[in-house]
């Protein structure tokens, strides 16, 4: 019994020869099992043909195309209750404007990330205000972008906490380079006070 | 697969087209309107101009007493500032509170530094008033080196304020956000900036308008103090310099000059070039207090070039390489 349960499972599977096949059928009780020999020669013939291509031809194929859009659109049409119009708008106006919008955004976000300038750009290098340290001032300054501004200040100075450079000189240089310094300062300071031009002429450029 | 076709068909059709037409119609109406601090302010206040033209009346004449604190580099003082503008004349007195005791004080073009002990050296920097860098709006109204903008509005020492950004054409030099007194156009806070990074801070925390009382008495605040001018230090003729600036960063003039030193502004920033014999110093490039200091061998002769001032370093290296001695 078991012999013949393995024979027709191999059978099925397609692991027996035509010999062996045509064995196991005369050895059944053909009257009994033939429609359903048949159905499955059938079922095996059409998946043979599947995995070997397309059963249809092109012309085929766009027939059943064409008639499977027929039924969906009747299907559509048949179904315009109430409950089917608000979705067809949604599918028609909604999603393409979603669509539109999450491109946009992400266009945006994009090119505000990538360009840390706002305002005019300048000619060389995009020269900004805004930050590679994350410093940035927006129109409104929002109480977050404030406490950017004013954290940043701290961040920024550490970073620019004098040069070694400068610390490896010897004591005169530093003290001619403060002097230097200083000098510089106080011209700034009173021309602050005094903003006029002296009639020394520019320099020849 | 369908899936993927039932997505995309939406996107073929012109319907989606239009909406990201829309959207983007909208989106570029939304950029270039303003904000709604700023529409608050009035037209007059909208225009840039009209603030930097405040801002430059006011360092002189309003009359006012505060204390503001400045962060340059690692270094950060806090100052008192008493300011009066009497008679067409500047009168100010400008105390240090940290650190030695220091008042400067200010009176037309005479400058002069107390010191309140004896001991301490005379030799320190000097701030000269609670603006770094000094707006000139002579200088700047003609130029197109900086892009003002008003930017919004925001609140420095308990005041109303208006911010700017002073944004240079080129990376050639530093640029600015400015806060300014609404009612005033002092400035209560600035930021020099180089694409990002803050050089220096100034920071009013307290401030009062419309002061009318007198400054006291310097003879007799001072008394025992040190004392020393300023002026006579700095305010030097306008001699020809022994050397020339073959090139300087576009809008940048002479402002003042000596033998061994000739001082540029844009009107918005400055830096100064010195040129002078003695001991060389070594080929350097590097940034003190915020401020870029480049020095470098004169070629030609025996003397060595030093660019101080608000500048990054590579306009700076770039000056000095310009510089050349005048063979008369």
């Amino acid at each position: 019994m078991e012999d013949h349960k393995e024979a027709w499972s191999a059978f099925i599977d397609g692991e027996l020869s035509e010999l062996e096949e045509l064995r196991l059928i005369r050895q059944s009780d053909f009257a009994q099992v033939s429609p359903s020999v048949h159905r499955w020669a059938s079922v095996r013939e059409h998946l043979r043909s599947g995995r070997q291509g397309s059963a249809l031809s092109s012309k085929g194929q766009a027939i059943l195309n064409q008639r499977i859009s027929h039924a969906l659109d009747a299907e559509v049409s048949a179904g315009g209750s109430q409950e089917a119009e608000p979705n067809r708008i949604i599918r028609r106006h909604v999603v393409p404007f979603a669509a539109a919008a999450s491109i946009v955004l992400a266009l945006t976000v994009g090119l505000l990330l990538q360009s840390p300038s706002y305002g005019p750009s300048g000619n060389e290098s995009e020269s900004s205000l805004l930050a590679e340290n994350g410093y940035e001032v927006r129109p409104t300054a929002s109480p977050v972008v404030q406490n950017q501004i004013n954290s940043a200040p701290q961040a920024a100075m550490l970073a620019r906490a004098e040069s070694s450079e400068l610390k490896a000189l010897d004591d005169e240089t530093q003290a001619r380079l403060r002097r230097y310094l200083e000098e510089h300062d106080r011209s700034v300071g009173l021309r602050a006070s005094n903003p006029q031009f002296v009639g020394y002429p520019a320099p020849t450029k | 697969m369908n899936q993927i076709c039932q997505f995309w068909t939406p996107l073929k059709s012109s319907r989606w087209f239009k909406s990201l037409a829309v959207l983007m119609v909208m989106l570029s109406a939304a950029a270039g309107a303003e904000t709604p601090e700023i529409t608050a302010l009035s037209e007059d206040e909208r225009d840039p101009d009209y603030w930097i033209a405040k801002m430059s009346s006011s360092l002189l004449r309003e009359n006012y007493r505060g204390v503001f604190a400045l962060a340059r580099g690692h270094q950060f003082s806090s100052l008192e500032v008493d300011h009066r503008f009497r008679d067409e004349v500047v009168q100010e007195q400008l105390t240090q509170l940290n650190g030695p005791l220091r008042r400067i004080v200010r009176e037309g073009d005479h400058i002069r530094c107390y010191h309140e002990s004896e001991n301490t050296s005379l030799n320190h920097s000097v701030l000269l008033g609670p603006f770094s860098q000094s707006f000139n709006a002579l200088l700047q109204a003609e130029s197109d080196n900086y892009v003002v903008k008003v930017i919004g509005r925001d609140r420095v020492a308990g005041r109303e304020a208006v911010m700017l950004t002073v944004q240079p054409s080129a990376n050639d030099r530093f640029g600015f956000v400015l806060w300014l007194d609404r009612s005033k156009g002092l400035l209560l806070q600035s930021h020099m900036v180089d694409r990002g990074r803050i050089l220096e801070v100034l920071q009013f925390a307290t401030i009062e308008f419309d002061v009318t009382t007198e400054l006291e008495d310097t003879d007799m605040l001072h008394q025992g103090w040190a004392v020393h001018s300023l002026s006579e230090e700095v305010l030097t003729a306008n001699e020809e310099p022994t050397f020339k600036v073959k090139w300087t960063p576009r809008g940048y003039r002479v402002v003042s000059a000596n033998k061994h030193r000739i001082h540029f502004s844009d009107g918005v920033s400055d830096f100064s070039v010195f040129v002078e014999q003695g001991r060389e110093l070594p080929k350097l490039s590097t940034e003190i207090e915020g401020r870029s200091i480049v020095t470098r061998p004169l070629r030609g002769r025996p003397g060595q070039i030093t660019i101080v001032g608000a500048l990054p370093l590579q306009t700076a290296e770039r000056l000095a390489e310009s510089v050349e001695p005048i063979i008369f």
